[in-house]
C-alpha cells in the first residue's frame, strides 16, 4: 500500500514542479507579501506629497520655537495667523490638507489643544501632535518660572528598554525562530489547501474513477497529502534560501546559527503533525466538492481550521507559558501552530509541556486520518452534489 | 475457454435502493462481455464491485488469475465518466497510470508511442489533454486503459462521444485485444455494436438479471417476430389481433410485435381488409427490441 502511497506522491509533487504558475507563485509568495506591507506606506506617500498646512493662532508667543524644532519629516508646513477665526475657517473650507490650531491661555490652563481640518480625512498629524505638545509643555513649565536647564532635563526622554532573564539579549536570536515558526505555519496553510485544491481538481477532471481502479482510496490520499507535503518542503527551502542569504546580506543577520537550536527538531515535528491533521481534513473535504465555488457554507467554514492558531498569536508570543497558550496547545487544530510559536518564545518548557501536546497531536492526526479517509473514499466518487454533514457524519460511522 | 472473472449472487444496497441484487455471471478469456441495462439498472455499480473500488454487501467475485483480492495491476478499465487531468501531457498520464500498475515503464512508453500512432494521435505525447479535441482524449483514455496489457479489460460506454471513423478503429482493437485473450466486459447503449461484438450478455434491469447467456441462444429464445407496416391506420385498433403481444405507431409507421409462436400467415390473415399496406416488412427482434422492452419490465426471461 505504501508503495502505491509513493507513486501517487511524486506524480502529486512533479506534477506542480513542471507547473510554470506553481514555479513562479513559490518565487512571487514572499515578495507579494513584503509588497503588501510595503504598499500602504507607499500609497501613503502619493498623497504624502503635499503637506499639510497648519496654520498657527499664537496667542502664547511659542510660534518661534514651533518653526524652530519642526523638522521636513512631520510634512507639515507651519504658517502664522493673525487675522480672525472666521475668516480662517472660511479660507481653509473644504481643504483637508488645511487646517489651525488654537495657541492660548485655555490651551494651557486645559492642557488640550485642538487642530481643526479643513476637509474630509484624517492626515497624519502624530508628528505635529508631539511637536505642539512639547512646545506647550516648555511653555507651561516657563510660566512657573522653571529655568531652562531644569526644563532640559525635565522634558528629555528615558529609553526604556526591556530584557528577559531566560532570554537571549540579541533581539534576532529571539526573532529569527518566531519568523521560522510563522513560515512553517504559512506553508503548512498553503500546502494544506494545495491537497484540497488536487482533490477538487482530480474530482473535476473525473481522474477520481481511473485512479481507485489501481490503488485504493487511502492509498491515493495518503499519496495526496505525502506529495503535497515534499511540495511544501521544496517550498519552505526556496524561501529559507533566500530569506537566509537576503538576512546575511543586507542585517548580516547569522540565520543559521539562530536556527541551530536544540528546539529546532520539535518545532518540525509540531509542523509536520499540524500539516497532517490540516491535510487529513482539507483533503476529505476536497473530496466532497467538485469546484471550490460550489463549496457549501459548512464545507468553507472547515477551510478555514487551519487558520484557527491565528486567534492564539496575540497571547502566546505576549506569554509564552501564559493560560492561554497552555489552553491552545491541547486545543484540537491549534496545537501546532500553538506549539510552534511557544518552542520558538518559551525557554522554559519543561519535557511534560512537550510531550503531552505532542502526544495529543499524533492521537489526533491518526483518528483524523481515519476519518478522513472514511469520508475520502466515499465522496471522490459522488457526482453532481455535495453531500450533506449527515451524510457525512454516517460515511463516518460506517 | 477458461472463466477469468466469476461474479456469483452479489448483492448492494444504498441506504433503501437495492442498487444489485443477486447478480451473477462470469467472462472468459478471449470473450467480449456485454453487460447491459437502462441508466441507473446498476451497471456502474457492479463494476465498481468488481474493481473492488466498492464493496459487495454479500456474494462473490473471484478472478481466475488470483487468489486473494482484487488484482488491479491486471485488469484494464475506461470509466464511463470520461476524465484526464489537463494540464498534464498526455504522455505523463499514461506512464503514471501504467506506472500504479506496476508495469515496466520503458516498456508502457514504447508501447504508449506505438498506440497513439495506432489511434492517429503521432505527436500527440507531448500535447496536453486541454489541447486535445474531445474524441482525442477519449482515445488517449483508452490507451490509459489498455497500457498494461491487461487480463480483464472492463470498458463502460466506449463509444459515447466517438465518430463512426474513431468507433471502427475502437471496435476492431477491441476485437484484437479480446483475439490475443483478454476478457472483456463491455457496458454500452449501441445496441447495434453490442451485437455486433459480443458474445455474450447480461442484460440487468433494477439491479437484477433480466437476460443473460449467448447472443445467438438470446437472439433465438427471443425469436420473436415483429411485421413493420408502412401505410395510414391509426384509425385502425391493432391491439385486438390474437397474434399480435404490442403495437407501436409512429404516424404512417406501424410495428405489430407477434407472440410467441405466432405465425406471420396467421397475422395475415387476421389483419382487416381496411389495413392500407404501402409497404411491409417482417423481421426478428433486436438486441435493441429486447433491451427496451426489458427497460420498460417486460422482459423478466432469464436464459441460461
Amino acid at each position: 500500500m505504501w508503495r502505491d502511497s509513493l507513486k501517487v506522491a511524486r506524480f502529486e509533487a512533479l506534477k506542480m514542479l513542471k507547473n510554470k504558475s506553481f514555479l513562479i507563485s513559490i518565487l512571487l509568495t514572499p515578495i507579494i507579501m513584503v509588497a503588501f506591507g510595503g504598499i500602504p506606506t507607499l500609497l501613503q506617500r502619493i498623497d504624502a506629497d503635499q503637506p499639510f498646512r497648519l496654520f498657527v493662532v499664537d496667542e502664547l508667543g511659542v510660534y518661534a520655537a514651533l518653526e524652530t524644532l519642526a523638522s521636513p519629516e512631520l510634512n507639515v508646513e507651519l504658517a502664522p495667523f493673525t487675522g480672525t477665526l472666521s475668516s480662517l475657517k472660511e479660507k481653509i473650507t473644504g481643504e483637508s490638507t488645511m487646517g489651525f490650531v488654537v495657541l492660548d491661555q485655555t490651551a494651557l490652563i486645559t492642557r488640550t489643544a485642538t487642530i481643526t481640518i479643513g476637509g474630509d480625512g484624517m492626515p497624519e498629524l502624530t508628528g505635529v501632535s508631539a511637536l505642539l505638545s512639547a512646545v506647550l509643555r516648555h511653555r507651561a513649565l516657563e510660566v512657573h518660572g522653571v529655568s531652562a536647564e531644569v526644563m532640559g532635563l525635565a522634558l528629555a526622554p528615558f529609553h526604556i528598554a526591556t530584557v528577559s532573564l531566560t532570554q537571549p539579549d540579541d533581539m534576532f536570536a529571539r526573532i529569527v525562530p518566531m519568523v521560522f515558526g510563522g513560515l512553517i505555519l504559512m506553508a503548512v496553510f498553503i500546502t494544506g489547501m494545495m491537497t484540497l485544491q488536487s482533490a477538487v481538481t482530480e474530482k473535476k477532471d473525473r481522474m477520481a474513477e481511473i485512479l481507485l481502479s489501481s490503488v485504493s482510496p487511502d492509498s491515493l490520499m495518503q499519496g495526496k497529502i505525502i506529495g503535497n507535503c515534499l511540495l511544501g518542503i521544496v517550498q519552505v527551502g526556496t524561501w529559507l534560501v533566500f530569506g537566509i542569504a537576503a538576512a546575511q546580506y543586507y542585517y548580516n543577520v547569522p540565520v543559521l546559527d539562530h536556527l541551530a537550536t536544540p528546539h529546532l527538531p520539535l518545532i518540525l515535528f509540531f509542523a509536520l503533525g499540524g500539516y497532517l491533521l490540516y491535510a487529513a481534513v482539507l483533503v476529505a473535504m476536497g473530496a466532497t466538492i467538485e469546484d471550490m465555488a460550489a463549496a457549501t457554507n459548512f464545507q468553507s467554514m472547515v477551510f478555514m481550521v487551519p487558520m484557527m492558531p491565528v486567534l492564539f498569536i496575540g497571547p502566546v508570543i505576549a506569554n509564552p507559558n501564559g493560560l492561554v497558550a497552555q489552553i491552545g496547545s491541547y486545543f484540537p487544530f491549534a496545537a501546532p501552530g500553538v506549539m510552534v510559536m511557544r518552542l520558538a518564545l518559551s525557554t522554559t518548557l519543561s519535557a511534560v509541556d512537550i510531550i503531552l501536546p505532542a502526544v495529543v497531536l499524533v492521537a489526533l492526526t491518526g483518528l483524523m486520518m481515519k476519518l478522513a479517509g472514511k469520508i475520502f473514499r466515499t465522496a471522490m466518487l459522488m457526482y453532481g452534489k455535495s453531500p450533506t454533514p449527515t451524510e457525512m457524519w454516517r460515511w463516518i460511522r460506517q | 475457454m477458461r472463466e477469468l472473472l466469476d461474479v456469483r449472487n452479489i448483492n448492494k444496497t444504498f441506504g433503501q435502493t437495492r442498487a444489485v441484487q443477486d447478480l451473477s455471471f462470469s467472462v472468459q478469456a478471449g470473450e467480449i462481455f456485454g453487460l447491459l441495462g437502462p441508466n441507473g439498472a446498476g451497471k456502474s455499480t457492479t463494476i465498481r464491485c468488481i474493481l473492488g473500488i466498492i464493496l459487495p454487501d454479500s456474494g462473490e467475485i473471484s478472478f481466475a488469475f488470483s487468489d486473494k483480492g482484487v488484482p488491479r495491476n491486471h485488469i484494464g478499465y475506461l470509466p464511463e465518466e470520461r476524465g484526464l487531468y489537463k494540464d498534464v501531457p498526455v504522455l505523463d498520464i499514461i506512464l503514471y497510470l501504467a506506472s500504479l500498475k506496476d508495469y515496466p515503464v520503458q516498456k508502457a512508453k514504447h508501447r504508449a508511442l506505438e498506440l497513439l500512432e495506432k489511434f492517429g494521435l503521432p505527436g500527440k505525447g507531448k500535447a496536453k489533454v486541454e489541447e486535445l479535441s474531445k474524441g482525442m482524449a477519449q482515445k488517449v483514455q483508452f490507451i490509459a486503459a489498455v497500457i498494461h496489457e491487461p487480463r480483464l479489460l472492463i470498458l463502460d460506454e466506449p463509444f459515447s462521444g466517438l465518430d463512426p471513423v474513431s468507433q471502427d478503429i475502437l471496435k476492431s482493437e477491441v476485437r484484437a485485444l479480446a483475439a490475443q485473450g483478454t476478457a472483456i466486459l463491455l457496458s454500452a447503449h449501441q445496441m447495434h455494436l453490442v451485437e455486433e461484438l459480443c458474445d455474450r450478455i447480461s442484460l440487468i434491469n433494477q439491479g437484477q438479471q433480466a437476460v443473460y447467456g449467448r447472443m445467438s441462444d438470446i437472439k433465438a429464445r427471443f425469436a420473436d417476430l415483429k411485421c413493420v407496416i408502412r401505410g395510414t391506420n391509426l384509425s385502425i385498433d391493432f391491439e385486438d389481433l390474437p397474434s399480435v403481444s404490442r403495437v407501436e405507431q409512429n404516424g404512417d409507421k406501424t410495428t405489430l410485435y407477434l407472440k410467441r409462436n405466432a405465425s406471420m400467415r396467421q397475422l395475415l390473415k387476421e389483419l382487416p381488409l381496411a389495413v392500407e399496406i404501402e409497404e411491409m416488412r417482417v423481421e426478428r427482434i433486436s438486441l435493441h427490441d429486447i433491451f427496451v422492452s426489458v427497460a420498460q419490465g417486460g422482459g423478466q426471461h432469464v436464459a441460461r
